[in-house]
């Protein structure tokens, strides 16, 4: 008899450790995502910003030279850095990636202004994907976290938002610059534009917080509506409707980075709370 | 039934995963055998009822994962059943993680893959549905202009054939005008020979007339010289007077015997006296002849003044005539000139009429062009919207 006590609690205490083991390594896992999904975003922002200035490069700004080199720079140390970590060499996505970045930042200079916005998109949705599969990898889901029920929202509506303002940077400062609104770059704004207000409408709203972060949290989110309103508004004035662009780039591309910074905010505060949570 | 069997093992599940839960129904499995063996070869160390314990706990464990299990499958059967293809949202599937990890990441992972397959469909979609309404908009806009530019050319045509029977009016009336320029033209002509045989008139009037003042210079001078013989028989006629009264005297003092010498000298006296008086006569009448002459002489001088002032107007005439001929000369080449560009200008009208009859073709065919890029628009928005 008494061996089936002591079997019994050694079962128990196996299952003890077996369960505190799994939670520790859902939690390295969770760590590690977040990490990943941080330096992922951050090489996000850093290719929409090159794409933005070699937009602007490429339709006659020579002046964007040196901050392109800077931004590669950016790029560079972000991609060692992930490389080091050796957890994205499973995903197909991120060899893609570095494969495709490493043939665009040698050409790009030759290229059009829209063949380089072409490229450096389908670099960014190759991205945007990476993100995605990084959060499930690391089950940054609803399902681990109950109290962000639209936390799947962050990594993929709430970017999405970022890279449509994005290209609506790249776009309207090449307009900006040679102040002139191809009826396509008309067609591409316009719908850009729209699909800024149904984020505005729709997306915006369905992004959750943890109840001690609702005040900071509706303010970000003000702060981000507000912004991406009046973006929106100065896309419709200056560069659609206008029968003469007279913006400057340099303050178009503020302009748009302030949206995008503010939606950034909302993503880091998004992160914040996870890494409360966890 | 459920709350007794299936709950307890799905806490277990939930706390240290199916693989350990597996691996502990192995064990108990295992355990089972050992003490079967243990029974057969050794019963008196080993409890009869240890097995049967054992093999209710198997059975127990056997049934909760058989219920597990099999709900499971029902809800991953119902899951795959209220799959909603037009979202297809891999964030919506709701497994629990009873079922290995691995698989569910895989198949997470793959309906992921799917579901950005359809979201960038969708994507596309609803941009190409985006530009076929602005293409819509655009041909719209297309048909409209195309509509005014054709209004616009119609009025043009109407214009430019009223312009043609303008330049038709034009030139009836530049033949009008040539036609009144020849005859100006003419006229001057004819009034220049006309001035001509007036200069040639006057000049004879003026030579005739110098002719007439010399002639009448010449009697002057003749007039004055039988008034100066006249004169001098005046001279002659109270020389023989003053003879005849000395003859008297003398007669006179002759006595009887002069009485007839001054009958004779009397009637000298008389004859004298006679001769005297013819001679004054003479004198007056050359001297009225002389004054006559003088006026006639004034006269003509006056003639001849007149219709040297007048062979001067005469050219100022022909001069006048002359310009008015070269004027209207010109004026009948420059007319000429007019005539032709009416006439070149005439053609080109008509054939901008023709051409401008094209650009209205033109125009119809690309309103048709234009409707039918509207409704080629129209036809790629509802597909859009049936495929999306």
């Amino acid at each position: 008899m008494e061996i089936y006590i002591i079997i019994l609690l050694l079962i128990i205490l196996f299952s003890v450790w077996l369960h505190h083991y799994k939670t520790k390594q859902q939690k390295t896992l969770c760590v590690q995502g977040l990490d990943n999904i941080t330096h992922i975003k951050l090489l996000i922002s850093a290719i929409q910003t090159h794409r933005g200035l070699s937009s602007a490069l490429l339709n006659g700004d020579q002046s964007k030279q040196v901050v392109l080199a800077t931004i590669e720079q950016q790029v560079k140390s972000e991609i060692k850095y992930l490389e080091e970590q050796h957890t994205l060499d499973k995903n197909g996505r991120w060899g893609s990636f570095t494969d495709h970045w490493g043939r665009l930042k040698q050409h790009d200079k030759a290229r059009d202004a829209d063949n380089s916005f072409k490229q450096h998109t389908q670099l960014i949705a190759n991205l945007l994907y990476l993100l995605e599969d990084e959060a499930e990898r690391g089950h940054l889901n609803a399902g681990s976290f109950p109290k962000l029920p639209n936390i799947g929202f962050v990594w993929r509506e709430l970017v999405v938002t970022t890279e449509i303002i994005g290209q609506s940077r790249a776009i309207g400062t090449g307009v900006a610059t040679s102040k002139t609104c191809s009826s396509v770059h008309k067609i591409r704004l316009s719908f850009l534009q729209q699909n800024m207000q149904k984020t505005i409408n729709s997306t915006l709203p369905k992004l959750s917080s943890l109840d001690r972060f609702t005040g900071e949290h509706k303010a970000l989110l003000k702060i981000a509506k507000l912004k991406m309103q009046f973006l929106s508004s100065t896309i419709e004035r200056e560069l659609i409707s206008a029968e003469k662009i007279s913006i400057n780039q340099d303050e178009y591309f503020a302009l748009a980075t302030d949206s995008i910074k503010a939606l950034d905010s909302i993503f880091n505060h998004q992160i914040e709370q996870i890494q409360q949570i966890i | 039934m459920y709350q007794l069997f299936s709950l307890p093992i799905q806490k277990i599940i939930h706390f240290v995963g199916f693989k350990a839960m597996l691996s502990f129904y192995l064990c108990v499995l295992l355990t089972i055998i050992a003490t079967q063996m243990m029974i057969v070869n050794f019963p008196e160390k080993i409890s009869t009822h240890a097995l049967s314990i054992e093999l209710a706990i198997l059975l127990y464990l056997s049934v909760a994962l058989v219920m597990i299990i099999n709900t499971e499958l029902q809800s991953f059967k119902q899951i795959l059943c209220s799959l909603n293809a037009d979202t297809f949202d891999y964030r919506e599937l709701k497994i629990s993680n009873l079922l290995p990890a691995s698989l569910l990441e895989q198949l997470t992972s793959s309906y992921r893959e799917l579901g950005r397959v359809n979201d960038k469909n969708k994507d596309k979609l609803s941009e190409v549905s985006y530009s076929a309404i602005q293409v819509i908009n655009t041909a719209h806009s297309v048909t409209e202009n195309v509509q005014k530019q054709s209004d616009a050319t119609n009025a043009t045509a109407a214009a430019i054939t009223e312009m043609s029977v303008s330049l038709n009016e034009v030139n009836t009336r530049i033949s009008g005008v040539h036609s009144s320029s020849e005859n100006a033209f003419n006229t001057a002509e004819q009034g220049r020979l006309s001035i001509a045989e007036l200069q040639a008139s006057l000049e004879k009037v003026a030579f005739e007339a110098g002719t007439t003042a010399n002639d009448i210079e010449l009697l002057m001078t003749l007039a004055n010289t039988v008034a100066e013989i006249s004169e001098s028989i005046q001279g002659i006629a109270d020389q023989t007077n003053l003879l005849a009264l000395n003859a008297s005297i003398e007669a006179a003092r002759a006595g009887e015997f002069g009485r007839g010498f001054a009958v004779v000298a009397d009637e000298v006296r008389a004859l004298s006296h006679r001769s005297y008086t013819a001679a004054d006569s003479i004198v007056k009448n050359v001297r009225s002849v002389i004054n006559q002459g003088n006026k006639i002489s004034l006269s003509m001088s006056n003639v001849v003044e007149q219709s040297t002032q007048c062979k001067q107007g005469a050219d100022v005439v022909d001069q006048s005539l002359q310009q008015i001929e070269e004027a209207t000369f010109d004026v009948r080449e420059k007319i000429k000139t007019v005539a032709y560009n009416v006439e070149q200008q005439t053609l080109a009208t008509n054939e901008i009429a023709e051409h401008v009859e094209l650009v209205v073709q033109g125009a119809r065919a690309n309103a048709e062009v234009a409707k039918q890029a509207e409704t080629v628009a129209t036809h790629l928005k509802s597909l859009t919207q049936i495929a999306g």
